[in-house]
């Protein structure tokens, strides 16, 4: 009953196929887009199995070189990572598992110990703001007694969006992302998280609850792990993901890409993780918080948009995967549309490699939307302003195929850009 | 999981084979410019003029209060935000226009908080020794501490008193923020004078090639705000039982009034429906041989506004098992006029394009 909106998605295949004069065969481009999934879903997959041993290799010898490897192996671990989040929306498979990877923000008060001052002591909204499950084997929440004596893949599972609330984030990414980072104090100022590796010393232990923090970091690692092998394992040829997507038929799969493409561009990254940090101005606001490590996980997500729209994808091992695309169906119908859309998918490349380019000197996502920072504010906005525009011209391009019956996710204030920069 | 998000995020077809016969027969240009200047004249600019009226009466009031201080003065001013925020409620599914200017429509209300910021930022403004609350502080303010949630949460603090005590600068941050307000939606009312005609002379101007381009933006904020009402407002506050509900999470619990605001809103869009004259979307159905439809919307309006009548604003915290059923009922009829109305969209020929309400 509360699953308000039944997809309508049988009817869609009363409907006659899309009506193309040319181009590639649609099957062919829904079969590229499953295969590009694959590609980046699997080195996803073993981004993070490095990301393991990093971590292994920090918990056997903690100290700055480890940690540091450690974190160079999460933020490249978010390169291919980021590139498949264009599958999301649309894809209910993606979208229902997504928060077990990628859940953000997060009360970290519910993982690890927190700065006071900084974070508060209490939410209306979340009885486990600071409940610390590394410095607490039972938690109290209410009258609800949790046994969190172990620190398992199966407990962390068990406490992520407990009570539900969604903030509470206990696996994935970002959770990792706090373990090796720690909070980032810097408010909008220069510097990103501090943790010491010391955090995970079992002889000169800081923090507390060292051995926990241990067990956390390496059952979130694990989790990881086994929720993109189960990802890979839907993008296989006879997987669920391609599956669900043939059920839908041409016109039907058509639609789940650009709702991807759409959804991914406007609501979500201009949205929620963009524009909405620019009115907080609140370094609280930003993707990678911790790691000020924004900057690329926007540009990562941007491309993944381009390399599903324009059928390609580089793979961390270097090699290329080129096929049938949107693009050139698009084309053979409207090559205006087409040009339009690819030179929109640059211009975002470019304003997301603006932001890369602050961040190498400093001025991380945190720093540019801080209040009264008139310059770095403009630099996201003209990111912000480049993804509505790209979102527009993913909307022409779905009349051009006659599949424009498709809801895309917005967001409040990014309907009318123009008004809203006055 | 947290099902509320789930639905939030679910994005959907619309059946348009049901209606695929009429999209030809679409209203005229003609009609549709009489409809867009009933709807800005009749419906959009009266209630901005309503919500600064009720806003600048509200920043007396809190004026008053922070000048002398009791009961008396305590009860009027929240008394005077309820009216404001009623009027707020009344035009908050307008999502074109004026108060897009200057990010207002978001500064207006930041809400939901899902991480908490506004209570840090407001800890942090009260603690601000950069000067004064002026017009040049709100201009780089966060949208956090510059409407209606962070007036709420400092005006109805159950310790308000020793509050005003701890923090030196809260009546002065409170009066501010119900200054702010009063600026805002007086900009907002007064520049529909200059905008008016962006909508009123659709097709005939650069903003919109055509009249239904312009109704097309304004019937946006008719259907869209349903889903925020059901998922935003009603299930992320309900969750998937009673057990694991709060009412917390719901829009105006501080102050008592998150049925209310569901009325206002209700009430809103059933005047934008069926309310303008000589045209309204309702007539506009019927003369597309859509009566049944018309009519049934109608029903469904006065449905909801029916029940809404007999539920009592619950207490913060979980609801009890009746409390929740309830509200879930509501949201299902919600979720039957979304439907409804998103036929009637098909019906008028009108794509609403990308839904540009909610994101994760």
């Amino acid at each position: 009953m509360r699953r308000a909106l039944p997809v309508t998605f049988a009817l869609t295949s009363f409907l006659s196929a899309p009506l193309f004069a040319a181009g590639p065969a649609v099957d062919e481009v829904l079969e590229h887009y499953g295969d590009i999934a694959l590609a980046g879903y699997e080195d996803s997959l073993f981004t993070a199995q490095a990301l393991d041993k990093a971590i292994d290799a920090l918990l056997a010898k903690p100290d700055e070189t480890t940690l540091q490897a450690a974190k160079e192996a999460w933020t490249a671990a978010r390169v291919p990572y980021q590139q498949t989040e264009a599958y999301r929306f649309g894809n209910a498979i993606v979208d229902d598992w997504e928060g077990k990877v990628n859940a953000w923000p997060l009360d970290e008060g519910l993982i690890d110990y927190v700065d006071g001052d900084w974070y508060g002591e209490e939410s209306e909204e979340n009885p486990a703001y600071t409940a610390n499950v590394i410095a607490n084997p039972v938690l109290m929440l209410g009258n609800e007694e949790i046994d969190a004596s172990e620190i398992t893949p199966a407990l962390l599972e068990s406490l992520h969006e407990l009570d539900g609330v969604e903030a509470n984030v206990a696996t994935g990414y970002h959770a990792i992302e706090f373990l090796l980072w720690g909070q980032d104090l810097n408010g909008t100022e220069k510097g990103a998280g501090e943790r010491p590796a010391t955090d995970f010393s079992l002889d000169n232990c800081t923090g507390g609850n060292c051995d926990r923090r241990r067990d956390y970091l390496k059952a979130a690692s694990e989790l990881l792990i086994s929720d993109l092998e189960e990802m890979v394992a839907n993008w296989q040829d006879d997987g669920a993901a391609r599956q669900a997507l043939a059920e839908q038929g041409e016109t039907g799969g058509l639609a789940t890409i650009f709702t991807g493409l759409g959804s991914l561009s406007y609501g979500e990254l201009a949205g929620e993780r963009t524009k909405l940090g620019l009115m907080l101005h609140d370094p609280e606001e930003e993707h990678d918080c911790f790691s000020d490590n924004t900057h690329f996980s926007h540009f990562y997500d941007a491309l993944g948009i381009r390399n599903v729209y324009n059928g390609e994808y580089s793979r961390v091992d270097g090699s290329k995967l080129e096929g049938p695309s949107l693009s050139d169906l698009v084309a053979a119908n409207d090559a205006d549309v087409d040009a339009r859309i690819r030179a929109e998918l640059d211009a975002t490349q470019a304003a997301m490699q603006a932001m890369v380019d602050a961040a190498a000197e400093g001025d991380t996502f945190d720093v540019l939307i801080a209040s009264g920072n008139r310059d770095g504010n403009q630099l996201v906005q003209n990111a912000v302003d480049a993804l509505v525009a790209q979102t527009k011209g993913f909307e022409e391009a779905m009349v051009t195929l006659n599949v424009d019956e498709v809801s895309i996710e917005g967001s409040d204030s990014l309907d009318n850009p123009d008004a809203v920069a006055q | 999981m947290n099902i509320a998000k789930q639905i939030t995020r679910r994005v959907w077809w619309l059946p348009l084979v049901m209606s695929a016969g009429v999209l030809n027969a679409a209203p005229s240009d003609e009609a549709w410019s009489v409809w867009n200047e009933a709807a800005i004249d009749q419906h959009v600019i009266p209630r901005y003029q309503t919500l600064a009226e009720q806003s600048a009466a509200m920043q007396s009031a809190v004026a008053g209060y922070c000048k002398a201080p009791d009961a008396d003065s305590l009860s009027g001013a929240r008394d005077a935000y309820v009216e404001a925020m009623l009027a707020w409620q009344g035009i908050q599914h307008v999502n074109f226009g004026t108060v897009l200017y200057l990010m207002r429509d978001s500064a207006m209300q930041f809400w939901p908080d899902r991480k908490n910021v506004g209570r840090r930022q407001l800890r942090a403004a009260l603690s601000y020794s950069g000067g004064a609350y002026d017009e040049e502080y709100f201009r780089d303010a966060s949208i956090s501490v510059k409407g209606f949630p962070a007036l709420e949460s400092l005006l109805f603090d159950e310790a308000i008193a020793d509050k005003r005590e701890k923090f030196p600068r809260y009546c002065e941050l409170m009066t501010a923020i119900a200054g702010n307000i009063a600026q805002m939606t007086d900009s907002i009312a007064v520049q529909w004078d200059d905008a008016r005609s962006q909508y009123t002379d659709a097709g005939h101007n650069t903003f919109f090639e055509e009249p239904a381009d312009a109704s097309a933006q304004i019937l946006k904020s008719l259907v869209e705000p349903l889903e925020v009402l059901r998922d935003t407002k009603i299930l992320r506050a309900l969750d998937e039982s009673a057990a694991e509900s709060n009412w917390k999470r719901s829009e105006s619990w501080r102050s008592g009034i998150s049925v209310a605001n569901l009325s206002a809103n209700v009430a809103a869009l059933e005047a934008l429906y069926q309310g303008t004259k000589p045209l309204s979307v309702k007539g506009l159905l019927e003369a597309q041989d859509q009566t049944a439809l018309a009519v049934a919307i109608s029903d469904q309006f006065a449905q909801i506004r029916a029940h809404l009548k007999t539920i009592a604003e619950p207490q913060a915290g979980p609801l009890s098992e009746a409390q929740w059923q309830d509200l879930n009922a509501l949201a299902g009829q919600i979720r039957d006029l979304n439907e409804q109305l998103d036929e009637a969209m098909l019906a008028l020929g009108i794509n609403l394009g990308f839904n540009s309400r909610d994101g994760d």
